[in-house]
């Protein structure tokens, strides 16, 4: 699967994959960290999805799975605050590369992120940036150089 | 929920949670789907079209283009070739060369022969041609 699939296909079903999360985990913030771990997932997998079928329904699963390792992971943190043991030992989450990327563009401030949603995803030109924020395309193209000097120092 | 349940749960019923319209989805997971679809774009090489260069996908689009002119050469290439392939070649029809000469002589013959012929009648329409204006200089 290309980079482009996986903004194309799999994104746009965010949402509907933030309602199950919400449902099954039932805390709006653990929902929201459940979707980006299945993104984080799926990104570090793209060559394996070639062969899925049904993008929907293998997110539905995946993202279950996920949800099932969350509540039991919670479980045994518990357990172990009550003084008992561990019963399995749970490794960590293996950090990927878009992590550690998605980190660095979240460290971004509001504004800044939003114009690197219209330049990088929505495909806009500078001049079709400046026109839709009012913003000069000198003082874009500053911004933006500052915006991947900061990104460059943490990814 | 406990996670037995969850597992207990079929594909359709969280397709039927998924489209439930009692769940809002916050702003703040529309903005994580936002940074992630930027996280994915830099992590596929996105970071040069900050600089005003046209996004990645776009290049990627017209890249075609650029194959086009070697792709017409060798098309052209193929249709010499394959009409080459097609159109007849004179074959050698004596294994004789007493007889290929005796042959070609005979056909000499008979093209002399011929523009004798014809140039005999290409001199009589001439003459007979030149009468009608004659005729006419006399009347003059």
């Amino acid at each position: 699967m290309t980079p482009e699939e996986f903004i194309r296909v799999y994104l746009p079903l965010g949402d509907g994959l933030y309602r199950v999360a919400f449902r099954l985990l039932g805390k709006r913030e653990e929902a929201e960290d459940a979707v980006q771990d299945l993104y984080v997932k799926i990104w570090n997998n793209l060559d394996g999805l070639d062969r899925v079928d049904n993008p929907e329904a293998w997110c539905l699963v995946v993202l279950r799975n996920l949800c099932i390792d969350r509540l039991r992971t919670k479980g045994a943190q518990r357990a172990v605050r009550a003084g008992e043991e561990l019963p399995d030992e749970v490794p960590p989450e293996q950090s990927g590369r878009l992590e550690q990327t998605l980190s660095a563009v979240r460290s971004l401030p509001a504004r800044s992120r939003e114009l690197l949603h219209l330049r990088l995803v929505e495909d806009l030109s500078y001049a079709e940036i400046s026109r839709e924020t009012g913003l000069s395309e000198n003082a874009l193209r500053v911004t933006f150089h500052r915006i991947k000097q900061q990104l460059k120092k943490k990814i | 929920m406990t996670p037995e349940e969850i597992e207990r749960l079929s594909l359709d019923d969280l397709k039927r949670m998924m489209t439930d319209p009692q769940t809002v989805v916050p702003e703040e997971m529309r903005t994580r789907l936002r940074d992630i679809a930027c996280a994915a774009r830099l992590d596929a090489g996105g970071m040069a079209s900050l600089d005003g260069h046209r996004h990645e996908s776009v290049r990627r689009k017209y890249l075609w283009l650029r194959g086009l002119v070697p792709a017409t050469a060798l098309a052209a290439l193929a249709a010499v070739l394959l009409l080459n392939r097609r159109s007849p070649q004179p074959k050698d029809t004596f294994t004789d060369p007493k007889l290929a000469y005796a042959e070609l002589t005979q056909a000499f013959a008979l093209f002399g022969e011929a523009l004798q012929t014809g140039s005999a009648d290409a001199a009589t329409a001439f003459s007979e041609l030149g009468q009608p204006f004659a005729e006419i200089q006399e009347n003059l």
